[in-house]
């Protein structure tokens, strides 16, 4: 999950980086949802600043059927993230922030980490295919 | 901090947008399943089921032919979005391929999503499948479940061929001939003498106007047809053109003229079939669509109906 945000924090800091590093992260809806943010806010000229920490982790569950990863039977890992944005501002073209000023600094995720190459690749093929989000207390700011 | 109208309205949007966004044939519910964390801004919009079990499932030669129109177009005043006005879209994208019921591109989640996330709508992998809908006129991404994919717009009909399902209801119809002298063996025209010629009865069916709807496809086209000239083909090598359903002949006219659709014969139909003139009307009709957030005009010529009429010499008759 590190490698996740850091990898997101990176490519919407910097509107040059490849997109295709997310392959590294993400897939499926995930992939795409980020994919598809990352480019509209690049399209509009946004960027952020500062980095997502990660409060706590926790993880819910581990599932290891691989039965028919392509229809979505694949192992999976669920893990509970709070995440830390109070560091993270996105800025317009003209270096104005757009963030609300209701937007929480902290909050619950739950992700679906997936491995859709179990088989050949048991340890390195673990990335992020979805996610939603928990309603529960935020955690402490990191 | 800032932005709050900026987001205010985004979410306005979001919520009267998508609630329409997946309307079509589907009635689930769409919520925001993911928030991005940066933004606040919702990054993955799902449907869950509202109602159980629902799978998720438009005096010249007049006006020219406009053709089919496009198959594929978007229409987001259902969801009060005036900006892109509607209009045409291509019916491929990278984002998948456009349905117009869904107001989006579609494609299949690859891989899908493992068994158990929201997406799947409660539903097993192997039951139907977790699809993108990208409408890249809002920028919204959401993701759908379906029992199958849901219909490529691209491959159903175009607003013209839903025209013809309208224009078929219609039951358009050549107009029944009035003309004087009157067609039949006991009835003779003069020669030098004028020829009326009408639409007997004129009704919606014989020259219009008369409007139908069809929908096919998600696309919904409303047609409206009227007759802009009759043609008459007199059988003396003449061509009439009449602009107007003509003037029914009475006796009390006497010798005169049609005011708007006549003729006079010079020579007499002897020596022709029969002894008579074939007299040929045909209807040119303009038909004027609209739909799928386009406009477009049909023409429609080719309906026809045909009587014989009998012209004489005078000094024939007199001797």
């Amino acid at each position: 999950m590190t490698d996740y945000y850091s990898v997101l924090d990176g490519l919407r800091a910097d509107p040059s980086s490849d997109l295709k590093e997310l392959e590294t992260v993400a897939i499926g809806a995930q992939l795409n949802a980020v994919q598809t943010l990352v480019e509209r806010q690049r399209d509009q000229g946004q960027r952020q600043t500062g980095t997502t920490a990660i409060s706590e982790l926790k993880v819910q569950s581990v599932t290891l059927d691989n039965s028919d990863p392509d229809a979505g039977k694949v192992p999976t890992v669920v893990i509970d993230v709070c995440w830390d944005v109070t560091k993270v501002d996105v800025l317009d073209k003209s270096g104005k922030s757009i963030v609300s000023s209701d937007r929480p600094d902290t909050g619950w995720t739950r992700y679906t980490v997936a491995n859709y190459k179990y088989v050949a690749d048991p340890t390195g093929g673990w990335r992020v295919a979805t996610g939603q989000d928990l309603k529960q207390t935020p955690c402490a700011a990191s | 901090m800032r932005g709050i109208l900026i987001r205010l309205l985004l979410t306005a949007l979001s919520a009267g947008v998508l609630s329409a966004l997946v309307q079509g044939p589907s009635y689930a519910d769409t919520v925001c399943s993911q928030t991005d964390p940066a933004t606040g801004e919702c990054l993955i919009w799902i449907e869950v089921p509202g109602t159980p079990g629902t799978p998720g499932e438009p005096g010249d030669d007049g006006p020219q032919d406009t053709g089919s129109g496009a198959a594929c177009y978007w229409d987001g005043t259902s969801q009060g979005i005036t900006k892109p006005p509607p209009g045409p879209v291509p019916c491929s994208s990278p984002a998948g391929y456009w349905s117009n019921n869904y107001h989006c591109y579609i494609s299949p989640v690859k891989p899908q999503p493992p068994a158990g996330d929201p997406s799947w709508q409660g539903h097993e992998p192997g039951d139907g499948a977790v699809y993108n809908c990208y409408q890249p006129q809002t920028g919204l991404l959401i993701t759908i479940w379906s029992q199958d994919p849901p219909p490529n717009s691209g491959t159903g009909p175009t607003p013209r061929e839903v025209a013809q399902i309208a224009i078929e209801r219609m039951r358009l119809s050549a107009i029944n001939i009035g003309i004087a002298p009157e067609p039949g063996p006991d009835s003779v025209g003069l020669v030098g003498m004028p020829v009326w010629m009408w639409a007997k009865d004129p009704n919606a069916h014989t020259v219009g106007p008369i409007t139908e709807s069809a929908s096919a496809g998600g696309i919904t086209v409303t047609a409206t047809a009227k007759v802009l000239h009759i043609t008459w083909d007199m059988g003396d090598g003449t061509e009439v053109v009449c602009d107007t359903a003509g003037t029914p002949y009475m006796p009390e006219f006497g010798r005169k003229d049609s005011p708007d659709c006549g003729h006079t014969y010079k020579k007499s139909s002897a020596g022709q079939a029969d002894d008579a003139y074939t007299v040929t009307a045909t209807s040119s009709w303009v038909i004027s669509w609209s739909g799928a957030g386009q406009t477009g005009t049909i023409r429609l010529d080719g309906l026809n109906r045909s009587t014989q009429i009998r012209i004489g010499e005078a000094q024939v008759l007199v001797n």
